[in-house]
């Protein structure tokens, strides 16, 4: 079977793609049942492979969306908004489940609140649209929080119409994931409390992370936390008023939970509930099971027709599954046993840690790293051949190591990814411009830090390629386009790069209208634009202060100008570039380094001193003769292609020494944003990766200075901050 | 009954006359007070305060090391962090280190009463 996997994959990928088109189109024009058709057959077509490769929640999930289609087909419901992003929402399930299916079963509890959505379609009738305009706002909400597919296991699983009665104020299968729900079950199984712990924090205290923090780890000591609300990752920034609700499993004394938060200072109330989840949870499941099994009971008097219709049409996979669960339903030991299969499940695949351990694990490493190298020096010197030996294989191992923890750190850019595709659709909706996202590379990983900054960045790209990039419908026919823009995003590794790239296949950027714009917005004068090749007239797009927009939209253009995304990317040790040709598109291409605490350095001497300098910041190194170098206005420069370079000596800019004369003087050309220049050093040492190790806080924000690094030998190295040197102007 | 002794640590005369007034009024014993870390740890090992009070940011050693010197040497004992503003990683390793509770600067004086009783008793 599995060497049909990628066939599979790759024909999915071209179905789902399909579905998209046909429903980005079918919004548009409600009428066009060539669409509806096409899209039927791709789900059918789905359905049918993935039955074939044994699927079961792809296949349930299509089959569903089958049916659906097939009522819209017949004329019994009509499409809306709502509908539509419905089956977008399916769509970026199936999809989702496609990409992710070795551990598809995870999110079982997803696709089944998603399966009853689909299968209440009669909401969509004509005749009920004044419920079907309540149920909306539902659909609408659940799509917002598709949206943020990162981590659908995250998502709470809300199945439809659970209106079963509940002993309980507290719903607390509401809150929780399917896997929150199996280690409760797991914990009930061992006889363990849960308790519902909702704390309020003085409404005048500061620093009120830190005090949830106080609690989360007080709390922890006594039993295991299974949830937050707000996340702990919220908790932790912030993001939060004065009060949260944690749920922890133990087997502590309600009496002993409450005095330990309550010795914690600056906490208002704390209030704790021992929860019956026992019996909620059985509700829960007989619910499910019920529903699994029929329609669920709020269909009232048409129920039992549609259920009848719904059992035949039942495919005979959907039927096993449901004899499974009426099984474990019966024994308790089956149902035991799957709790627990469940959680070695996903036990064996992901370990939550937290991130402040990963990055002191990434630090030992580091310091590791930097010591055996040391060692591995003074081992050369005895010549022993025995212990070289062992060194050599010393050093294999800690490389080895140093890969395998920095991929701890690496998440695949999916993450990020993964929420762009209903952005682009609703803004082109918004824009009335028919634009296609193609994604391709999402499995590419990175640092996890540069994966949360890029977001932001990509966004504004995206929002650009769609706002001033692909051109109107008319245009685009006018000038022989596709009447669809075409937008791809790409990622892929280069090196210990990731390159990750938009490109649109719009209008295009206009060098003379960018130099018009850079003029009229005082950013260059006409002389200057006069000297402009066409490259360089582009790249004004990431001067501060430009905005191409000739009118502000809600889409781009709000002030934030592409200078931003550079800087942010810079910031990062990326470098952004852009390549447009007028009336063909435009491309923009991000190269981001795979992690932030090894970076590739120039060593190089100065007053007796090492120092590295990043090489993202160097364009390059010369040796100026001392008649090369000229004296204006009491600054030294050199002419370099034409241009006036400024001279600095990187003894005198840091303080520890002042301007020697030499024979030759070698010279470093570092770069940031804009800026320029040529520092003086006295020796060029060579390139050397190296682990970044951040000062302590007392001299943090020295001018000059990004941290600080280990050498072999044992020195320490400070790591030069070009930008702030040239910021400060020091240099 | 006799009022706790308490060990002042923090950098600046200013501060530690602020929380010496405080606690005095508050009828506990100032048993010393250190201008930094290294004074922190001599003091703690030959007074064996009840309490001790904790900057962060200082000369010599800083609250943290101390922290984790005198913890080393006494886990038993009572730290309070008296932190900056917006100092939230460092406090958090002071409370990773051991420290019992944090109050922030400028304070006022009933929170580090409060502070100290519940981890003093």
């Amino acid at each position: 079977m599995e060497e049909y996997r990628d066939l599979f994959l790759a024909e999915a990928q071209e179905y789902l793609q399909n579905m998209t088109n046909c429903l980005l189109e079918l919004e548009k024009d409600p009428s066009d049942n060539d669409q509806l058709t096409e899209m039927f057959r791709a789900a059918h077509s789905l359905k049918g492979m993935a039955g074939t490769m044994g699927y079961e929640l792809i296949t349930e999930l299509t089959h569903d969306l089958e049916n659906m289609l097939d009522h819209l087909r017949s004329g019994e419901i009509t499409v809306g908004t709502d509908l539509v992003n419905l089956l977008f929402e399916a769509e970026d399930m199936i999809r989702f489940l496609v990409d992710n299916l070795e551990s598809q079963e995870e999110y079982q509890g997803d696709v089944k609140a998603l399966q009853d959505k689909l299968k209440n379609w009669e909401q969509f009738s004509p005749e009920k649209a004044a419920e079907a305009a309540q149920a909306g706002q539902v659909s609408a909400t659940e799509t917002e929080a598709a949206e943020d597919k990162a981590e659908p296991a995250a998502k709470e699983a809300q199945p439809d119409g659970s209106s079963v009665p509940k002993a309980e104020d507290i719903k607390i299968s509401d809150l929780l994931n399917e896997f929150e729900k199996e280690t409760l079950k797991e914990g009930m199984f061992k006889g363990e409390n849960i308790y519902y712990i909702h704390v309020k924090l003085r409404e005048d205290s500061l620093l009120k992370s830190v005090r949830a923090y106080m609690v989360v780890k007080a709390v922890e000591a006594q039993g295991e936390l299974i949830k937050a609300i707000p996340s702990v990752q919220d908790l932790e920034d912030e993001n939060f008023q004065d009060e949260f609700t944690l749920l922890l499993m133990g087997n502590p004394e309600a009496k002993e939970l409450q005095s330990t938060i309550e010795s914690i200072s600056e906490i208002d109330q704390a209030h704790i509930t021992l929860l019956d989840v026992d019996e909620e949870l059985e509700l829960q499941r007989d619910e499910e099971v019920e529903a699994a099994a029929a329609q669920p009971e709020q269909k009232e008097q048409r129920a039992p027709v549609e259920e009848k219709k719904e059992q035949v049409g039942k495919e005979a996979l959907a039927a096993k599954a449901k004899d499974e669960k009426g099984d474990e339903k019966a024994s308790p030991a089956a149902k035991k046993s799957r709790a627990a299969s469940s959680l070695n499940r996903s036990g064996d695949k992901t370990v939550r840690v937290e991130t402040a351990k990963l990055d002191n694990l990434v630090n030992l490493v580091g310091e590791l790293v930097i010591n055996r190298t040391r060692v591995v020096e003074l081992g050369k010197k005895t010549e022993d051949e025995a212990l070289e030996v062992s060194l050599e294989q010393l050093e294999r191992i800690s490389t080895d190591l140093q890969g395998a923890v920095m991929t701890l750190r690496m998440v695949p850019i999916k993450q990020v990814f993964d929420r762009f595709p209903r952005m682009v659709r609703d803004l082109s909706v918004e824009k009335g411009k028919d634009v296609n996202l193609s994604i391709s590379g999402e499995e590419t990983e990175l640092d996890r830090t540069i994966v949360n900054q890029i977001g932001d960045p990509l966004v504004h790209l995206l929002r650009n390629s769609v706002d001033h990039g692909i051109e109107n419908e008319e245009v685009r026919r006018k000038n022989g386009k596709d009447p669809a823009g075409k937008i791809s995003l790409e990622a892929h590794h280069e090196g210990s790069h990731v390159v990750v790239s938009v490109e649109d296949d719009g209008a295009g950027i206009e060098p003379e209208k960018m130099k018009e714009k850079s003029i009229d917005k005082g950013i260059i004068s006409r002389e200057e634009a006069d000297t402009l090749t066409d490259d360089e007239a582009v790249k004004l797009i990431f001067r501060s202060g430009f905005s191409t927009a000739d009118q502000v939209t809600d889409v781009s253009g709000r002030g934030v100008g592409m200078d931003v995304v550079k800087t942010s990317i810079e910031s990062l040790n990326g470098t952004v570039e852009v390549r447009s040709e007028v009336g063909k598109g435009s491309k923009f291409i991000l190269r981001l380094p795979l992690t932030l605490a090894i970076i590739r350095t120039l060593m190089v001497g100065s007053a007796e001193e090492i120092y590295a300098i990043p090489i993202e910041a160097i364009s390059e190194n010369l040796f100026v003769e001392p008649e090369e170098l000229r004296t204006i206005q009491g600054e030294r420069v050199i002419t370099l292609r034409d241009e006036v370079l400024p001279i600095y000596c990187l003894e005198e800019s840091l303080g520890m020494g002042t301007f020697q004369e030499k024979e030759v003087y070698p010279v470093v050309v570092v770069q940031a944003g804009e800026k320029k220049a040529g520092l003086v050093v006295d020796e060029l040492m060579g390139q050397q990766e190296i682990v970044i190790k951040s000062l302590s806080n007392f001299i943090k924000d020295i001018v000059g200075v990004a941290g600080a690094t280990v050498l072999g030998d044992g020195r320490v190295t400070l790591i030069l901050d070009v930008a702030s040197l040239l910021e400060d102007g020091r240099v | 009954m006799l009022g706790k002794k308490v060990l002042i640590t923090d950098d600046t005369a200013f501060m530690r006359m602020t929380l010496k007034n405080v606690l005095e009024k508050n009828g506990y014993e100032v048993a010393a007070e250190a201008e930094d870390g290294v004074q922190a740890v001599e003091k703690y090992e030959e007074l064996k305060p009840d309490l001790v009070t904790m900057d962060i940011t200082m000369p010599n050693m800083d609250g943290i090391t101390a922290i984790k010197k005198i913890m080393e040497k006494d886990p038993q004992a009572k730290i309070v962090v008296v932190s900056a503003m917006g100092q939230k990683a460092l406090v958090i390793e002071a409370l990773n280190s051991g420290a019992k509770d944090f109050i922030v600067k400028p304070f006022q004086p009933d929170r580090i009463v409060e502070a100290l009783q519940k981890v003093g008793g």
